[in-house]
C-alpha cells in the first residue's frame, strides 16, 4: 500500500493522494504520452489515477509505478477501442492506424517512425507481445519484475518473454 | 554498422524520462452535501482551496468520485468555474 493509505482519514486523504500523484504522476504521464495523442493524454491520466484511487489499498508496496503502468495499459487499450469505434461511426474509409487496432503500443510505433525508419521496421516485425516487453524495458526502464506486474504475468514468464524479444530484435536488426 | 536494437530503441524514446511533463491537479473533498443543488459552486470552492494557485497548466482539477464511471473535471479560471462536468467527490477511496 502507498504510504499513508493504511490510515486514511477525511483529514489526510487529500494529502495522501496528492503525494501519490506527485511521486508517480510524471512517470505515468510519460507512459501515456508515448502512446497516445497529446490532446487525449490529460483525460487518460485523470482516469488512471481515479482507478488507482479506487483501488488504493491494493497498490503493491514498492511496485507502485509498475502497477500504475498496468492500469494505464488497460485504460489506453480501452481508449484505442473507443477510437476505433468512433472512426467506424464517422464512416471513414481510410482509417488511421489507431483506429484499426486496440493494441497499446501502436501509436508508440508511429512515433518511432519519425526518428529511425530502420528501427521501425524491426519493431513492426516483432509480434505485439515481444514489442510490448521491449518498449517497457527500453522506455519505461523496467526489469522482469516490473514487466511482470504491468502485464499481470509471473516473473519467470516476463524474464523469458523479455529474453526472447531481445533475441528476436537483435536478429532482425542485424 | 550493427548497433544494438535495445539501445537504439531507448534512444528512439519519443518522450524521454527526463522530459518535463504536465500533470492534472487533484482535489479531494467531503462527499456530503454535494449530491444535490449547488454542487458546482461547492466543487469549485473545494477544488480551489485544495489546489490554490499551484495549478500550472490549464487549471484543470480532477474530482475523485468513486461512484462515477469517469473522473469529473472542472476548469477554474480566476476562482470561477468556466466548465464543469459531472458531480463530485469523495473523502474516502
Amino acid at each position: 500500500m502507498p504510504p499513508g493509505s493504511e490510515s486514511l482519514t477525511q483529514e489526510n486523504t487529500g494529502e495522501v493522494l496528492r503525494v501519490f500523484v506527485a511521486e508517480h504522476g510524471p512517470a505515468v504521464a510519460r507512459y501515456v504520452r508515448r502512446r497516445v495523442r497529446p490532446d487525449d493524454c490529460e483525460d487518460l491520466i485523470n482516469e488512471i489515477f481515479t482507478i488507482a484511487w479506487r483501488r488504493f489499498t491494493q497498490v503493491p508496496t514498492g511496485s507502485e509505478r509498475a502497477w500504475l503502468y498496468g492500469v494505464a495499459r488497460r485504460v489506453i487499450a480501452n481508449y484505442a477501442r473507443a477510437e476505433r469505434r468512433r472512426h467506424a461511426l464517422l464512416g471513414r474509409i481510410r482509417l488511421s492506424r489507431a483506429a484499426r487496432t486496440d493494441h497499446v503500443d501502436d501509436l508508440a510505433i508511429e512515433q518511432i517512425a519519425v526518428l529511425e525508419p530502420r528501427l521501425l521496421a524491426v519493431v513492426r516485425e516483432l509480434n505485439p507481445d515481444d514489442r510490448e516487453v521491449l518498449l517497457l524495458s527500453a522506455w519505461e526502464e523496467l526489469d522482469a519484475h516490473g514487466i511482470a506486474i504491468v502485464l499481470s504475468i509471473s516473473q519467470p514468464a516476463a524474464r523469458k518473454r523479455l529474453s526472447r524479444a531481445r533475441e528476436r530484435a537483435r536478429d532482425l536488426y542485424g | 554498422m550493427s548497433d544494438d536494437p535495445i539501445r537504439a530503441l531507448a534512444r528512439a524514446n519519443p518522450f524521454p524520462n527526463d522530459a518535463p511533463v504536465a500533470l492534472p491537479g487533484v482535489a479531494v473533498a467531503p462527499t456530503h452535501g454535494f449530491a444535490h443543488g449547488g454542487w458546482a459552486q461547492r466543487v469549485v470552492v473545494a477544488a480551489s482551496l485544495a489546489l490554490g494557485a499551484s495549478l500550472g497548466w490549464g487549471l484543470i482539477a480532477t474530482i475523485i468520485d468513486p461512484a462515477a464511471a469517469r473522473p469529473n473535471r472542472c476548469v477554474i479560471v480566476g476562482g470561477q468555474v468556466v466548465e464543469a462536468k459531472g458531480v463530485c467527490i469523495a473523502s474516502e477511496p
